[in-house]
């Protein structure tokens, strides 16, 4: 909620009437790590994106899912060339892509006294379950890995590339998660995005 | 943005780097996978599938739970990532989906009944000192006993390891 607050994802508003709100609700995870312990408890909220009708909710879709072919092969050129392998998290990833298009959500489960009646959420920002979300999210990330001169690869569009002289650094997206290879890894990419 | 450090795990998938090489496996993935088909004291097998199995729609056989085939067969195909060993039972089983019969879940069944066996294994990525790409390829011509369809099969090596 918080993370949410500082983001400013959403403004209340009165409903006009012609439109239509989405639903939310809040989703809880435990997340293990890779023996099974536990690591930490995690609350998310999420829109009911199928609920929303194309052409008025949103345009655009599509998802950033990284090929596994693409990610075996760096496997192997880092074997043959000693390249580390690292791996970076986005948090919150979805909460940073600015809305095109006017949704309109329910007050979150459990705030609703924050609000009064008719009073809806009106989005700014990009939410979980929202059906553009991945589209807006890697949209941003795109442009953002454009600027600090990585080439988008053409067969693999969650794979990009950057050479300095003989460097190079390979980074993978799947959608929230990056895994960067190569010669010359970039520690500070940027904290920005 | 959050530096996790060296790759351990992604999607599923656990990667070890030593000096040898990079090993990437699903054991946690298999692990999860018996339990939840309650086969976590199975008997192992040791192959993932019958030689000339033979397998294909039987004319009013009993069917099986297609739900739970259906969950099945995907688990398996995900865990064919790191797995190429099962790789032609699955592809043989997943031929199946769309109406799983009582042969093609017991088939289904022996597959983790051989992970159970092998929960460890998976892929090893190491230096061979090149980049060479090799292709291998394989066919059987009119095999299916349905159609006469043909099954081929092909493998790629990119600097001596397997990639696709």
């Amino acid at each position: 909620m918080e993370a949410l607050e500082k983001n400013e994802t959403w403004e209340k508003c009165i409903l006009p009437t012609e439109k239509k709100p989405v639903g939310c609700r809040w989703v809880f995870t435990i997340k293990h790590k890779a023996d099974g312990t536990i690591e930490r408890y995690k609350a998310r909220l999420v829109a009911k994106g199928y609920t929303q009708t194309y052409g008025i909710d949103y345009s655009e879709t599509f998802s950033p899912i990284a090929k596994i072919d693409t990610i075996r092969i760096l496997f192997s050129i880092a074997a043959n060339k000693n390249w580390p392998l690292h791996q970076f998290d986005v948090k919150n990833a979805f909460l940073h892509g600015d809305l095109k298009e006017e949704v309109y959500m329910e007050a979150p489960p459990g705030f609703s006294e924050d609000f009064q009646r008719n009073e809806v959420c009106k989005l700014k920002k990009t939410l979980y379950g929202l059906k553009q979300s991945l589209c807006t999210w890697f949209g941003r990330f795109t442009v953002a890995m454009k600027r600090y001169e990585y080439k988008q690869n053409n067969s693999d569009h969650t794979l990009f590339l950057k050479r300095k002289e003989d460097l190079i650094t390979c980074l993978i997206i799947y959608v929230d998660d990056m895994i960067i290879i190569g010669s010359d890894i970039e520690k500070n990419i940027t904290t920005e995005e | 943005m959050k530096d996790l450090g060296g790759l351990k795990y992604f999607l599923g998938i656990e990667v070890l780097r030593s000096n040898k090489g990079i090993f990437i496996s699903q054991r946690k993935y298999i692990m999860d996978l018996l339990a939840e088909t309650r086969m976590v004291d199975c008997k192992p097998a040791d192959t993932p599938m019958q030689v000339n199995h033979g397998l294909k729609f039987e004319e009013g056989a009993n069917l099986a739970d297609k739900e739970r085939y259906q969950r099945l067969v995907g688990k398996l195909i995900y865990l064919s990532h790191t797995r190429p060993d099962i790789a032609y039972a699955v592809g043989v089983i997943s031929q199946f989906m769309h109406q799983p019969q009582k042969d093609h879940m017991e088939a289904a069944m022996r597959i983790v009944r051989y992970l159970k066996g092998t929960p460890g294994s998976g892929i090893m990525f190491q230096k061979h000192g090149h980049l060479n790409i090799e292709a291998y390829t394989d066919a059987d011509w009119a095999g299916h006993p349905n159609d006469r369809g043909s099954t081929s099969g092909y493998f790629t090596l990119v600097g001596g390891n397997f990639v696709i």
